[in-house]
């Protein structure tokens, strides 16, 4: 039977798609791919949207997708939707932290069976960088790092975190995280 | 009741915090923080000393002492910029944490190895998070 969650990011898989819209799966949702296995309460999609034309576009398509936006607009990094029938919350990220919509990080997205659908989820080198770049980041965010160092191990590409982490100014953090 | 991430936080960041969102008096300010209203007296007087917030008068409708408003000056909103900047690099997990956390990484590439549903254990562990959530709400 799917749960609640499975049937959140199916419904909102298939809006994204239907709208054509380049986004990734981060945050919790995207770390049982290659970190650890913890339970979440939301759902965090990035979603690469140029103006406020189209961010108000996709709020109006979610809206008709059964899911309700807090009034937002482009210029705020992040939106919440809620998904009317279960609850349940989708946190849009246009601009998450730490991360530049350039074409190297869409390349680097993978496609993961979430469920009953394939999405595209952030790749393992960004996910760490947006979770050490958050101002409000916490414990979770630091050990959900620690986890995907050690599932994923040597399959790093070293150069490329590395690259990114000194671009959000998170370098030191992110061998601190390594060492500990 | 102050939580222990608060307890960490010097109280003339507090302070600077609280007037961010809304200029406040002496007595809403002893309220946010925790203390009693000799000693946010006294920690207001040494801020405005410092430069780091402004108090203003303001007279209400009816008699007696004109109220006060604390807000943050430029140079307040300087030291707040630069604390937060200082903060940030500060690690927030224990060893112990860390440690876990890699355990917990390497139980899950152990799973995925064996072909275990990782997703369908997400959703299951979500689920149980979330229907506890809502019990306790």
């Amino acid at each position: 039977m799917a749960t609640h969650f499975e049937g959140l990011v199916a419904r909102l898989v298939s809006l994204l798609d239907r709208e054509a819209l380049v986004y990734m799966i981060i945050g919790g949702f995207a770390l049982p791919h290659y970190g650890a296995i913890r339970s979440t309460a939301d759902l965090d999609v990035a979603v690469a949207v140029k103006d406020e034309e189209t961010f108000q576009k996709f709020v109006r398509k979610a809206g008709e997708a059964g899911f309700e936006a807090v009034p937002s607009s482009y210029a705020n990094p992040v939106s919440v939707l809620f998904e009317r029938a279960t609850g349940l919350e989708v946190e849009v990220w246009l601009r998450p932290d730490g991360i530049s919509w350039d074409e190297e990080t869409i390349k680097r997205r993978e496609k993961v069976r979430i469920g009953t659908v394939q999405a595209y989820v952030v790749s393992p080198e960004d996910f760490m960088v947006t979770k050490l770049a958050r101002p409000d980041r916490g414990l979770q965010d630091e050990k959900d790092v620690k986890s995907v160092f050690a599932r994923l191990g040597g399959k790093i590409d070293r150069e490329y975190l590395e690259e990114r982490a000194r671009a959000a100014g998170v370098s030191a953090l992110l061998q601190a995280v390594e060492r500990g | 009741m102050i939580s222990e991430l608060e307890n960490n936080i010097p109280l003339e960041t507090r302070l600077l915090e609280s007037t961010l969102a809304a200029s406040l008096g002496t007595l809403e300010l002893s309220r946010t923080l925790h203390i009693g209203p000799a000693r946010t007296i006294a920690l207001v007087r040494r801020l405005c000393d410092e430069g780091l917030v402004a108090v203003s008068h303001r007279r209400g409708p009816r008699a007696g002492r004109p109220s006060s408003e604390v807000t943050p000056t430029q140079l307040g909103l300087e030291y707040l910029r630069a604390y937060r900047s200082l903060e940030s690099k500060r690690l927030r997990s224990r060893p112990a944490d860390l440690r876990k956390a890699a355990a917990d990484g390497e139980y899950a590439r152990r799973l995925a190895e064996r072909k275990a549903p990782v997703y369908e254990l997400f959703f299951e562990l979500s689920g149980y998070g979330n229907a506890l959530r809502g019990s306790r709400r």
